[in-house]
This record gives C-alpha cells, sequence and structure tokens, in this order.
C-alpha cells in the first residue's frame, strides 16, 4: 500500500463533476498514506470535530431519532477513493452533557467509552452500528464505488486503520472511527476509539454460518472471555451484563380464495387471492441482565418467549396480486391491447349477420380461430351440462343470466354489508373516531361531483361486474366482451318490450354531469318513456287510424310525409284552458286553449356538442333561428289546431305573454315592438304554420330512430371504445368502495388523493390521468388490505366481543405495525436490527395474548419458530492488566439460519498498562 | 382589459363559456349584441331557441376567448336551456328594471342554474338592465339584496346607452380566471389554479 512515490501535483478543481474531492498539495508530506492522514485531518478540522473530548455527549437515542450524516469524497492512493461519513443524531434540543460518572472507578472514561458500557443502545434498530458498537456518533469510511473501492483483505484494512488511528490521534478527535470491509450489503466494520486515557478497537466478523460451540450464549459467553483476557481472578471482577433478544417467526400459509363465480357481482371486488402476509415475527426481549440469570446452551434454554420482559412485533408482506390494481389496469391496458378494434360480438365470435343472431349462434365450433376460452371451472361448475354450442362462452350461460339479472336488479343496496362494518369497528366510539367520520364524509360528499355513474344505478352496476369480468386471472377480454354482449342485448329487450330500465323510470333528461355511457343509457330511457307516452296518446285520441298508429311503431325514418295539411274547423288537441277570461281576439266568446304540445328531443352531451357545432357552422343568426323553429312551428300548428280561429296575438298571450300589449286607450290587445318587425321569425312562422294537432304532426323526437341508433352504438363499440365508456364507472366504484371502508386506516394514507385524482381523470377521460388515479387506489387499497390481513389473522372475532379498551388498541397496534413496514422498506441497507412494534403489557394484555394465541400456540407447535437470536455481552474489567483502569468491553452477536455476526468491542486504559 | 375581435395572432390561454339566462324581453340579445358588436337594435327579434356569440379580449395580457350563449326567456323555450348550462363557467342572469315579474322570476333562474352548472362554483351575475327607461319597478337596493343573498355578482346597466355592459363582463371575466379549477387552460404545460394534484408541473406566468 505504502510506496516512496513522490506524489504528484492535482489540484482539486481538475477533476470534473460536483463532488468536491479533498486534496490537500502539500509537499512536505511523502507518501500515499500521509497524504491520506493529511486529508482524514483536513475533514475532520474542517468539520469542526477536533479536541471532540469538549463537547457534550449524545443524547439517548429512541427510536424516532432522526440521523443526520455528511459526507466526502476522499483520495486513497493512486486511483481508488473513500467516503468518509459524520453520522450523529439529529436531535433539536441542546444536547445534554452525559452527567459525570458518579463511580470514581469510571470517572476516566469518555462519553463513547461510557455508551459501550450502558445497556441503552441495545438492539438499538435505526442504525447499525449503533447496534453492533453502541456508537452513537461516528465517522465512517466506506468505499466510494462498491466494487472497484472495496477493501478485501486484511492488509488493507489494517493499512487504512492505522492511517485513521494516525489520524484522529494528531486531531484529537474522539469519535469512534470505522472502515467499512467487504461489500456493502454485509454491514461489516472494523474500527477504532482512541481518547485520552482508552483505545478501543472494534472487530467485526460476519459468517454464513457460526461454529456450533459459539450457536448459543454459553458458548458466546466462553468465547467473550477468552478474547477480553481478563487480568484478575473472575471472582474480582464484576459480572458480565447481557441482554438477549429472540425472534419467532410465524409464517402465514398462503390460502387461496374460495374459486366461485356466484359471486356478487354487484359489490366492488376487493381483496386478493394469496394473503399478502408473509410473516408476522414476534420479538422478545430479556434486557440487561446478570450472566448467570440467563441460561442458554446445546440442552436446555432460559429463552421462553412467555417469560421474557418485553414483547414487540413485525409484519411482513408479500407482494400479491390486488383485484381492484389489477381490474384497474386490465382496464387501462384493453384501449392499446390487439382486442381494441374488435367488437364484443367479434370477439365472442358471434356472427351479428346471421339470422339467427339474436338466439346466439356462435361459429366459434366451426373453425374460427378466435381466441374463445373454455371456462376453466365449466365442468365443475356445470354439472348439469349445458347447451353445445354454449361452452366456447368464458362464461357459462347460467352464471352469466344470474350476472345480468343482479345488474338490472331494482333497488340493489351496495353498502357494505355486517361483516365488512365489524372490521371498521364502527360500534366502538372513540373520541379520534369522530374527525376521521367526518373527514370521509367530507371526501364521498366532495367525490359527489365525479363525472360517472350515481350510486346504485344501474350503469354503476354494471362497472362493478366488468370489475369483476376483469379481476381473475382466467378471465380476460373475452369475458369483458361476454358482459357487455349480454348487457346491451338486455338493454334492447328493454327497448323492445317497452318496459323501463330499473332505477331510471323518472329520467327526463339525460343527466349531463353523469359519463357519456349513464347519459346513453338514460337516453335510451327517455326512449321507451317517450314511446310510452306516444302509444298513450294515441289511444286517448278517438280520430286516429289504426295503420298509422302502427306505422308509427316501426317507422324510422323522418316521418315528414305524414305530416298532410290537415284542415282543421274542429278543435283538435286541446290541454287545458289558458286562462277562463282569455278569449279569441276574433271570437271574444271562445277561450284560448293551451294545446298538447311535443317534448323537445332530450339530448346526451355529445348530441348537444354535434348541435352546438351545427349551430356555428351555420352563416348568420337568421339560420340559426331558422334551424331551431322546428319548435315553435310544433307549437303554432298544436295552437292553431287547438283553437280554430285564432290569431298571432292569441298565440303570443300563450306562448310569449311579454310581447302582447294590453293598450287601455285603445282597449285592445297590441304586439310588442319586436314582434311587429316585419317578416320576423315567429311571424314568418306562424304565417306558415298549418293547424296540425300534435298526433299528426313530424315528431320532434323521434325515439325509435334514436333508440334504434344508441343501440347500435352499444352494439358496435370496439373494445378499446367500450374500455373507455366504462373507466369512468369502474373507477368511481373502486373510490367509492375505498371511501367506505378507509376510516380505519385513515392516519396512514392520504385520501383526497384517490378522490381528486379520480375526479380528474373521469373528467378530462385521459389515459394518462386514469393512470395516476389507478396508482393512488393501489396505495390506499394495499395499505387497506394489510390492515383487514392482520386483523383476520390476528382472529378478529375475539375483538368484536372485547372491551372497547382491547379493541382500540389492537386497532392502534395493527397500524403501527403497516407504519412500521412501510418505514423499514424505506431504509436501503439491510438492517441488523429488526425493529418491532412495542406490544405493551407483553402476553397480558389483549394484543400479546393474540399474537401468543396465533403465533405460539398455533398449530399445536411444541417448539416455536426461532429464527434469530441476538445477544449483548457487557463486562467492565481493567484491561490489558491487572493495574489498568476499569474499561468497558462488548461483543454484539447475531445468530440466524442465513447469518452469524459477531462484533466485538474492547478496550484498553492506554496509560496504566 | 380590452375586448377585441381582431385575431392578432396570440393564441388564448383559455376558452370561457359564458350563458345569459332571464325572462323574455328583458333585453339578453341586446346585452350581448351590445358588448359583442357594440351595437343596439330596438327591432332585436325574440331569439328562438338558442344563439351565440364568439369573440375574445385581452385580460392581463392573455387572451381570453369567450363563447356567449344567449337564450330564449320563453317558458316554451325552457326545457331546451338545460342543455346549454353545461360547462358554463359563468352565468349572467337579466331582469329587467321596469318589470317587477322579471325580477321575483330571478329565483326561479338561479334554482335552474344550481340544477344544471357542471361546474359546481360556476360565477353568477345579476344583471339589472333597462336602466335608461323611465318607470322603473325593482330599486337597486333590491337588486343588490338578491345578489348579496345569492353571493352573485351585481351591476346595473343599459344595453341602449351601454351603461355598465362591458364592466359587467369584465367582472365576469376576471372572476372567473380567479376561481381556481374553474378553467382549463388551452395550453398545454400552462395550468394555473388547479385545485387537484400535479401541482409541480404548474406555471404561472399571470
Amino acid at each position: 500500500m505504502t510506496n516512496t512515490e513522490p506524489p504528484e501535483f492535482r489540484p482539486g478543481a481538475e477533476f470534473p463533476g460536483s463532488e468536491e474531492i479533498f486534496e490537500i498539495s502539500d509537499f512536505t508530506v511523502v507518501t500515499e498514506l500521509e497524504q491520506f492522514v493529511v486529508s482524514v485531518e483536513a475533514i475532520i478540522h474542517e468539520w469542526g470535530l477536533s479536541g471532540t473530548e469538549t463537547r457534550p455527549g449524545p443524547p439517548k437515542l429512541t427510536n424516532i431519532t432522526k440521523w443526520d450524516s455528511k459526507s466526502e469524497k476522499i483520495q486513497f492512493g493512486e486511483g481508488n477513493h473513500l467516503r468518509i461519513t459524520h453520522f450523529w443524531p439529529d436531535i433539536e434540543e441542546a444536547l445534554e452533557a452525559l452527567p459525570t460518572p458518579s463511580t470514581s472507578s469510571i470517572a476516566h472514561l469518555g462519553y463513547h467509552s461510557l455508551g459501550l458500557a450502558s445497556p441503552d443502545s441495545d438492539f438499538y434498530p435505526r442504525n447499525n452500528i449503533v447496534a453492533m458498537y453502541a456508537a452513537t456518533e461516528h465517522i465512517v469510511f466506506s468505499p466510494w464505488h462498491p466494487e472497484d473501492d472495496k477493501i478485501v483483505n486484511e492488509d488493507q484494512k489494517n493499512t487504512i486503520i492505522s492511517a485513521i488511528r494516525i489520524a484522529a490521534l494528531s486531531c484529537d478527535c474522539e469519535l469512534p472511527m470505522f472502515l467499512q470491509y467487504s461489500g456493502l450489503e454485509r454491514q461489516l466494520y472494523h474500527g477504532v476509539l482512541i481518547t485520552r486515557s482508552t483505545v478501543t478497537m472494534y472487530e467485526g466478523a460476519h459468517l454464513q454460518a457460526g461454529q456450533s460451540r459459539h450457536s448459543h450464549l454459553s458458548g458466546l459467553l466462553q468465547m467473550f472471555k477468552e478474547k477480553v483476557k481478563c487480568p484478575i481472578p473472575l471472582i474480582d471482577a464484576s459480572d458480565i451484563r447481557v441482554s438477549a433478544q429472540i425472534e419467532i417467526t410465524h409464517k402465514i400459509t398462503s390460502a387461496e380464495m374460495n374459486d366461485d363465480q356466484l359471486i356478487d357481482v354487484c359489490r366492488v371486488p376487493f381483496g386478493s387471492e394469496l394473503n399478502p402476509i408473509k410473516s408476522l415475527v414476534l420479538i422478545a426481549l430479556w434486557p440487561n441482565l446478570k450472566e448467570e440469570i440467563l441460561n442458554e446452551d446445546e440442552t436446555l434454554s432460559d429463552l421462553d418467549p412467555m417469560s421474557a420482559f418485553a414483547w414487540s412485533a413485525r409484519v411482513n408482506f408479500t407482494h400479491v396480486d390486488r383485484f381492484l390494481d389489477d381490474a384497474l389496469h386490465k382496464l387501462l391496458d384493453l384501449p392499446i391491447s390487439k382486442f381494441h378494434f374488435e367488437t364484443a360480438a367479434l370477439l365472442l365470435g358471434i356472427d351479428t349477420n346471421s339470422p339467427t343472431s339474436g338466439a346466439r349462434a356462435f361459429d366459434g365450433l366451426t373453425g374460427s380461430s378466435r381466441s374463445l376460452r373454455i371456462g376453466a371451472s365449466q365442468s365443475l361448475t356445470n354439472p348439469a351440462g349445458l347447451n353445445l354450442e354454449d361452452p366456447l362462452l368464458p362464461l357459462p350461460n347460467e352464471i352469466m343470466n344470474y350476472w345480468i339479472g343482479e345488474i338490472f336488479m331494482k333497488n340493489r343496496s351496495e353498502t357494505p354489508n355486517d361483516e365488512m362494518q365489524s372490521l371498521e369497528l364502527k360500534e366502538k366510539h372513540f373520541d379520534k373516531k369522530k374527525t376521521e367520520k367526518e373527514i370521509v364524509e367530507e371526501l364521498k360528499k366532495k367525490f359527489k361531483m365525479v363525472k360517472s355513474a350515481p350510486e346504485g344505478s344501474v350503469t354503476a352496476r354494471l362497472g362493478n361486474a366488468f370489475t369483476h369480468s376483469l379481476v381473475k386471472a382466467n378471465y380476460g377480454p373475452t369475458t369483458f366482451a361476454q358482459v357487455w354482449y349480454e348487457f346491451v342485448r338486455k338493454l334492447r329487450y328493454f327497448y323492445e318490450n317497452n318496459k323501463d330500465i330499473p332505477g331510471m323510470t323518472s329520467v327526463e333528461y339525460p343527466d349531463l354531469s353523469m359519463c357519456l355511457l349513464h347519459q346513453k343509457i338514460e337516453m335510451l330511457q327517455c326512449c321507451i318513456t317517450a314511446r310510452k307516452k306516444r302509444h298513450a296518446l294515441y289511444e286517448s285520441c278517438n280520430n286516429f287510424t289504426n295503420d298509422e298508429f302502427f306505422d308509427a311503431e316501426e317507422d324510422l325514418s323522418d316521418d315528414s310525409q305524414r305530416e298532410e295539411q290537415i284542415q282543421c274547423t274542429e278543435p283538435f288537441g286541446r290541454l287545458r284552458l289558458l286562462d277562463e277570461e282569455m278569449m279569441l281576439k276574433d271570437h271574444p266568446e271562445i277561450p284560448i286553449y293551451v294545446p298538447i304540445t311535443q317534448d323537445r328531443e332530450p339530448m346526451t352531451e355529445d348530441m348537444i356538442e354535434e348541435h352546438a357545432h351545427y349551430l356555428s357552422s351555420l352563416e348568420d343568426g337568421q339560420e340559426r333561428t331558422e334551424a331551431q323553429t322546428d319548435m315553435l312551428k310544433s307549437d303554432m300548428q298544436a295552437f292553431k289546431a287547438a283553437n280554430p280561429g285564432c290569431s298571432f296575438e292569441d298565440f303570443l298571450r300563450w306562448h310569449s305573454p311579454k310581447d302582447i300589449i294590453w293598450n287601455e286607450e285603445e282597449r285592445k290587445w297590441e304586439l310588442s315592438e319586436r314582434m311587429l318587425i316585419p317578416e320576423n321569425s315567429w311571424l314568418n312562422c306562424w304565417e306558415h304554420s298549418m293547424p296540425v294537432p300534435v298526433v299528426h304532426q313530424k315528431r320532434l323526437f323521434n325515439e325509435s330512430k334514436r333508440a334504434e341508433e344508441i343501440l347500435s352504438w352499444l352494439e358496435s363499440s370496439k373494445c378499446g371504445q367500450i374500455s373507455e365508456l366504462i373507466r369512468p364507472v369502474v373507477f368511481a366504484q373502486a373510490v367509492r368502495y375505498l371511501l367506505n371502508e378507509v376510516e380505519p386506516v385513515l392516519s396512514l394514507i392520504e385520501p383526497e388523493k384517490i378522490v381528486f385524482s379520480t375526479i380528474r381523470a373521469c373528467r378530462s377521460g385521459s389515459r394518462d390521468d386514469f393512470l395516476e388515479a389507478a396508482r393512488e387506489i393501489r396505495r390506499i387499497e394495499t395499505i387497506l388490505l394489510h390492515y383487514q390481513a392482520i386483523f383476520s389473522a390476528l382472529d378478529l372475532p375475539m375483538a368484536k366481543n372485547g372491551p372497547a379498551r382491547d379493541v382500540v388498541a389492537l386497532k392502534e397496534f395493527v397500524l403501527k405495525l403497516i407504519e412500521e413496514e412501510k418505514l423499514i422498506k424505506d431504509i436501503p441497507e439491510d438492517c441488523v436490527i429488526s425493529h418491532g412494534v412495542p406490544i405493551i403489557g407483553g402476553p397480558n394484555e389483549f394484543v400479546g395474548d393474540s399474537m401468543q394465541k396465533l403465533i405460539l400456540n398455533s398449530k399445536q407447535k411444541s417448539k416455536p419458530n426461532v429464527t434469530k437470536r441476538q445477544y449483548v455481552l457487557r463486562w467492565l474489567v481493567p484491561r490489558p492488566s491487572a493495574q489498568s483502569r476499569l474499561c468497558p468491553q462488548r461483543l454484539f452477536a447475531s445468530l440466524s439460519k442465513k447469518e452469524f455476526r459477531l462484533c466485538g468491542a474492547y478496550t484498553d486504559d492506554a496509560i496504566f498498562r | 382589459m380590452t375586448l377585441t375581435n381582431d385575431d392578432d395572432g396570440e393564441k388564448p390561454i383559455t376558452t370561457l363559456k359564458i350563458l345569459i339566462i332571464g325572462e323574455s324581453g328583458v333585453g339578453k340579445s341586446s346585452l350581448m349584441l351590445r358588448f359583442v358588436d357594440d351595437t343596439f337594435d330596438p327591432e332585436q327579434a325574440a331569439t328562438i331557441g338558442v344563439d351565440f356569440r364568439v369573440t375574445s379580449m385581452l385580460v392581463d395580457g392573455n387572451r381570453v376567448k369567450l363563447a356567449i350563449w344567449d337564450t330564449a326567456g320563453q317558458e316554451r323555450f325552457r326545457t331546451l336551456t338545460p342543455s346549454y348550462y353545461r360547462g358554463a363557467q359563468g352565468v349572467i342572469c337579466v331582469y329587467d328594471v321596469t318589470s317587477r315579474s322579471s325580477f321575483e322570476k330571478l329565483e326561479h333562474w338561479f334554482s335552474e342554474v344550481d340544477t344544471y352548472t357542471t361546474k359546481g362554483d360556476a360565477v353568477k351575475m345579476v344583471v339589472a338592465n333597462k336602466i335608461d327607461m323611465a318607470g322603473r319597478e325593482v330599486s337597486r337596493e333590491e337588486g343588490i339584496k338578491f345578489a348579496k343573498r345569492h353571493r352573485t355578482l351585481f351591476i346595473e346597466a343599459s344595453a341602449k346607452t351601454k351603461e355598465g355592459v362591458q364592466c359587467a363582463f369584465e367582472e365576469l371575466i376576471e372572476k372567473i380566471l380567479q376561481t381556481p379549477g374553474l378553467w382549463e387552460n388551452d395550453r398545454p404545460a400552462f395550468r394555473l389554479g388547479q385545485n387537484t394534484a400535479r401541482q409541480d408541473d404548474g406555471y404561472c406566468g399571470c
């Protein structure tokens, strides 16, 4: 490592990039090692860490202590670089100086040496070096490049450590300093701490497996004693203190969900097929005991979790496919899949042109190579056997019929069932609960503005059925297509049989604040209503001719030719008297009647857009007016028919009373100025209107034509289009479901994000916005899924009957478990100590009791599955000689199936040797 | 803020939809024509169905395109208008100060606006028209009281004398632009005052 070549002159600015490299151009030093030492010293000075013995000690660490760090790049030798990092607990409050040691026997120890003797940092989970070496504030040298700068042999290690030692000494820096050995993931450190009275060497070992004689506490104690080589008789030395911590892992076996196709299609599918919990870990702790109190060797062990001093727990999750997330992504992928331009019928292999198409003729059997799936569970769920023509559909007929029946069910309630409510623990009142409930209610209120389909509507239930069709692995675009195909077929059935679509009887106009699909279904209902109304009108009218009525039924063309010039002398199509006092201008003995009028055509948003586009394509206001006179004309015709002998003034008294003014002086009705304008549209229209009652008029709303348009539009929609139409419904239903369930996990999530991202996506319709919404939904779905999984693992029924205090404790515990799991995932390095959520009261309290039942008693296992054992041994003895003062010795050991780790800190008196 | 029909080549930052509603004969079309063309025709024919005009104006240096929809006030046309409420960012409710009944019907118009506007927080304005005419039946105070109760903008105007017309439209449009989430920017990567996520790609040029 060291050589005698003179260093080259390297100005720091020569190196590109933002990394500042510490480089001292000092020609008084000769070797590269000395160059390195000088660089380290410079950094220690710059960071203000020299003379640290005067600094107050670090505070007591807690689990919420935040860590801060600062790094520099430092050159070592010709081509290597190390990273030097200073770690310290970031505590806002002024660091409290450690109280001066009460016993004079350890008065010579600095605070870092004292830390070695204190149990405070035992099994500290947030920082590996603290856990391994009890070094609260420290400096670490690690390879800059994980491979190229790796320390791979003892010689390299010893050389660098001695250099660090020189630098620390000359700077008077009393901070523990460590060098990371081997690969970063091994977390193997060696180091040194030099104070004015002691020298501590930190020695690490990391093996895949240790020797069997070291695999228990008594073997470790033996080894520790051999290493320390206590120079005085053991009988005179103080006791070794021992802390131990064991982990018992309970693996959750992934139970498959019941594969029942008669699922509740009207509820949003939620959950996962496999259990998301991989394992639950119980951590039992015995802190700071005398050596003889705790025994463990090959044959016996005092480490029975039931006798532990403290319990904590941890959960490990595994990635599983979640129903909602799975479905939403499949839905979003449809428009970019190869199926996107196929219609539902095509995808199913249904020949819509064949004369028997209505009777479900499938060409799949006769050689069509289309990707028709055979329902995997068909033979199981249909032992009776189906029609031979059917088997090529993904969902068997009876199941499909059940689905469709559920979708079109009237007043189907979608509120969560009782089981779910118990999960939410609604009955337990708890102060915080109120505000959580309020938050959710507020979000639900905000979500009402989403452009989708109303909760509980046919469309919403269709959305849920679609979600189901997308969920399971063996479902695919064909199932999706089948649901659509059957749904549209059912809509046609309703229309052709003059039956109201369930739950839509009161629809007058399509609700434009809803999504297009819902508007279209509402529009279809408007057509059904209009047709029923028209039929009723014909029936109530005595003068109609039979053939005309039946013609109208099938007539899909513009029925202008039917509008004959009927000269009415008899009043026709009167609805009611306008006002008893109002008489015809030219026939003061006849009152004015309000005629039966036609309704305007209801419009969906795309129709309005089209109409507005058409209007704006017209040259001027005059043309636009002309284009919109149809209703005015219809009204005028109807009025004329109902009021033979009437005048324009009479019409205005009904239709636009502001335009007819009573002239007191001349005692007559006069037209307003604007109606007197020659050639004005109103007058023109009046003059060209014949008396025609509504029954004989051209229909303003040709409902049969519209209905046919809507149905064939739905039928011919391609899969990509269908998925875009149904998107707002499926997403809104997912959010509504989650909002009903999130209350217990509210503290872990940001529910407003699903609300706003979904509102935004439903409004813009952009796939990117939907992807964003899907991401937010997934986040909440995962946490909720985890929450519910832990609850059911811990056997919820017990909790239901227990006192409220227990349930609240359990709920908080579960939330902390999830929170902790998230936190651990965020820590990049491999944690030597796994941190658990404390179980207050251990097995004696409700939470611990649940854990114990699950982990220790489950499956009548005689021996709990201990997966990890960790120990800290502490000893205060004179070292290296009997004349030396007391020096702290410490050994941390971690034993698991995967690794055997030893971290020793051995201190020598530097003065009395 | 200047109103102009000239296309100076600058792309509008947004298109706003303004709807004018109110009883028959209160002067809705006249207000629109005064604002868009700066003309007044005493012989303005009664509107049939809907009519509209497109114009643009400069607000703080940004071009804003306006689509102004004028509706017929007659009862029989009223079933049609709700279709055109969709997507309106601004609604102007007009009454005639010389007609008490046109003022009394405002209540009804407002409930219709609340029912049919799809943008929940569309900006509403009450315009008291025909203040040039004799025989006033509704006082300014009554108008203000009504507007306060419904939390809307209020102005008295005369399409005939021009008074208050320009100001009415300007106020309304400024208010719309100040309302976050009400309008979508037509230019990509130029989003103002969004109330939803993605604040990070925000741009503030106004």
